[in-house]
């Protein structure tokens, strides 16, 4: 659909990642021009937002950029790591607004029922098959976790069952995901 | 703490409080098992987010280079003004390669110098406004996405109410930069007589004192 930057082109890149944990300066501008689309397509997924999203990627990002403590050496996918640094910041602004609800009823009609139709654009992931050979009940929290933004607490809430079990299911799903991605964990 | 276990992916999820994703942050920095775990989160949380984001974006914030990002307009501000500056940065942040000149001056004030607000619309039909601006008080940027109609872009400080120039209708986005703009309190965007939309700098205080009291 859209030419966003192919992100696994950006996985790997040893020598951006120590240089943006010593924050040299030339890190700085390399990452910010390389990610920032990517990271603000991010925020707007959650915030529906053009202003808001560009808003918060750029604020997060700025964020991380002044906190030595917040990406060093071998922390990992630099890309990976900003992602969810500002999708966590989009989803808590989300929360914050009291718009969840509103944002919710804006996404397109999905099926409620605990199948956890995997959205069209999941399709074609690598993480497809992997989505559906997850069993029900992994599936209803994540997605309640991922595309609704609930916290595990309403998760429990919803489902009606204990926090600690939806703990483990959420945790358990992402890591049969994690098992599904190429790379050198699993 | 002890190891981060079912957090990891919590945490890459977004449905940990602030408090506990601190608390993570801190572990992760001294444990290397616990931070291979919330790689191997962020990086399945990334995959669907990047899948997520691609179905989502518009097209033309989407696209890779799109021209149209505010922050592309703030970094070439930022990148207009470093010449010039250069002779005001510090000589520890003068090198001696031109090109690591321009890295260290654009750091330099997109880290300390500039901030943003995005204007509050009065009314309706009014496009989206964002002001950019030097918190020293230097210059002001006003950037309007898509304005259908002219607006006028007003400076109001204490006594007074300034025209600085105007927006023109555009099918793109269009944008106001202003030197030197002064003492502002306020800049409002008018369409006509009307004002329809206004943002406020959060300058560094002024040199001069306030008076005990406003008009």
């Amino acid at each position: 659909m859209e030419k966003v930057r192919s992100p696994s082109s950006a996985w790997g890149d040893a020598r951006l990642e120590a240089d943006f944990a010593d924050r040299r300066t030339g890190a700085f501008e390399r990452a910010y021009t390389r990610f920032i689309p990517l990271l603000v397509s991010v925020a707007h997924a959650v915030l529906r937002d053009r202003m808001e999203a560009e808003d918060c990627a750029h604020d997060t990002f700025m964020r991380v950029w002044n906190d030595p403590a917040s990406y060093q050496h071998g922390r990992g996918d630099l890309l990976a790591f900003l992602t969810v640094c500002i999708r966590n910041r989009a989803i808590t602004i989300v929360r914050s607004h009291k718009r969840h609800a509103e944002i919710i009823a804006a996404q397109p009609p999905k099926d409620e029922s605990e199948s956890f139709e995997i959205p069209d654009y999941l399709q074609r992931s690598q993480l497809s098959a992997a989505l559906r050979a997850l069993p029900p009940e992994q599936r209803l929290p994540l997605r309640l976790s991922f595309f609704e933004y609930l916290t595990h607490e309403e998760i429990a809430q919803r489902l009606d069952l204990p926090l600690g079990t939806v703990k483990s299911r959420i945790s358990l799903a992402l890591r049969k995901l994690r098992a599904a991605l190429p790379g050198d964990a699993a | 703490m002890n190891h981060v276990e079912e957090l990891a992916e919590l945490y890459a999820l977004g449905s940990l409080g602030t408090e506990e994703e601190a608390e993570l942050q801190r572990h992760v920095a001294t444990c290397a098992a616990c931070r291979k775990r919330v790689n191997d989160a962020e990086r399945v949380v990334a995959t669907l987010a990047w899948e997520q984001a691609k179905a989502t974006m518009p097209r033309r914030a989407a696209t890779a280079g799109a021209t149209s990002n505010v922050w592309r307009f703030g970094l070439g501000v930022a990148a207009g003004l470093i010449l010039p500056l250069l002779f005001l940065l510090p000589p520890m942040l003068r090198e001696r390669n031109g090109e690591a000149q321009t890295h260290t001056a654009l750091a330099a004030l997109v880290q300390s110098h500039f901030s943003h607000v995005a204007f509050v619309r009065r009314a309706s039909g009014v496009p989206a406004a964002k002001l950019l601006y030097a918190r020293s008080g230097g210059w002001l940027y006003v950037i309007v996405l898509r304005p259908k109609s002219d607006l006028t872009v007003l400076l109001r400080s204490r006594n007074s109410v300034r025209n600085a120039g105007t927006i023109r209708a555009s099918a793109s986005d269009a944008q106001l930069f202003i030197a030197s703009p002064g003492a502002v309190d306020e800049v409002l965007l008018a369409r006509g007589a009307e004002t329809v939309a206004s943002a406020r700098p959060l300058m560094a205080p002024r040199s001069t004192p306030a008076p005990a009291a406003r008009p």
